[in-house]
């Protein structure tokens, strides 16, 4: 195997991961269109565990919310006793 | 290539050399999201959409680069990349563009990347013994996903009715789904003599 066989290796399968990478976190920062509803009332055909539109992991995300509004609540009234 | 040829080249993507029922690819899909004749329709949409705009892509690739670098080793790896890559940009395009489109497609769009339909068909349309150019390429990538919205979308009607049908207690659910797919098999498998 040549040496410009090997960097073109290397650049197509690096690029690929990049072109990824990029798709993925642009993809993330997009917002949801307006009136669209949760996906995870849909996922009753889907057995995947790891989605992250899971019914599991929608409620790890939603009792982290809960305990940040928690503190934030507490931290509130403490200052206005104070 | 003619127009006959390539209209032979989309029946036999759809029908004699179907994804699902006779290279038995795809199943995951095909028994997951075939409870409902809607979703079917979903996954079938999102399936022709990605297919036809992933299988160009890495055909393109193949053509361009890893087969005059002999590298046609790395297919795999770089179809896979391709496929996520491609997934992960049609969704951001369908959820800025069209928010109808995305209210429709949008949950079965993260589940292509994991169906290995998409992967097989890549890998088959580069095979150097079937000596395909673009047109033959995009026209048994076109009949190919046809046929696997068609039959999922069969699929689910059937089960559809399954629900409601006197089927013994044993069988009901998963086991009389699967002997209905075999039966659907066997179906397609008659198509062999077709063209």
């Amino acid at each position: 195997m040549d040496t410009s066989s090997i960097i073109i290796m290397t650049l197509v399968v690096f690029g690929l991961v990049g072109f990824y990478a990029i798709g993925l976190y642009f993809n993330k920062k997009t917002p949801l269109p307006e009136e669209c509803e949760l996906p995870s009332l849909k996922c009753e055909h889907c057995t995947s565990v790891t989605c992250s539109y899971s019914e599991k992991n929608r409620v790890s995300i939603i009792k982290k919310d809960i305990k940040e509004s928690l503190k934030n609540n507490k931290s509130r009234e403490g200052a206005l006793n104070e | 290539m003619s127009i006959a040829n390539l209209i032979v080249l989309v029946i036999q993507g759809m029908l004699i050399q179907n994804v699902i029922l006779t290279l038995f690819l795809g199943i995951c899909p095909f028994m997951g999201v075939s409870k409902k004749s809607q979703s079917a329709i979903g996954m079938g949409l999102a399936v022709i959409f990605v297919m036809v705009l992933s299988s160009t892509i890495t055909f393109a690739i193949n053509d361009l680069i890893l087969e005059p670098r002999e590298l046609g080793y790395l297919q795999t790896i770089v179809f896979i990349l391709v496929i996520s890559g491609v997934v992960q940009f049609v969704e951001m395009f369908v959820k800025k563009t069209a928010p109808y489109i995305y209210k429709m497609l949008g949950i079965y769009l993260p589940l292509i990347t994991t169906n290995c339909a998409i992967l097989g068909l890549a890998l088959i349309i580069v095979k150097p013994e079937l000596e395909y150019g673009y047109a033959e390429m995009l026209a048994y990538t076109i009949g190919t996903a046809l046929g696997f919205t068609l039959v999922i979308y069969i699929f689910s009607t059937i089960r559809e009715r399954l629900e409601n049908a006197n089927v013994p207690k044993a069988f009901k659910g998963a086991p009389i789904a699967l002997i209905t797919a075999g039966i659907m098999s066997i179906i397609f498998i008659g198509f062999a003599g077709l063209v």
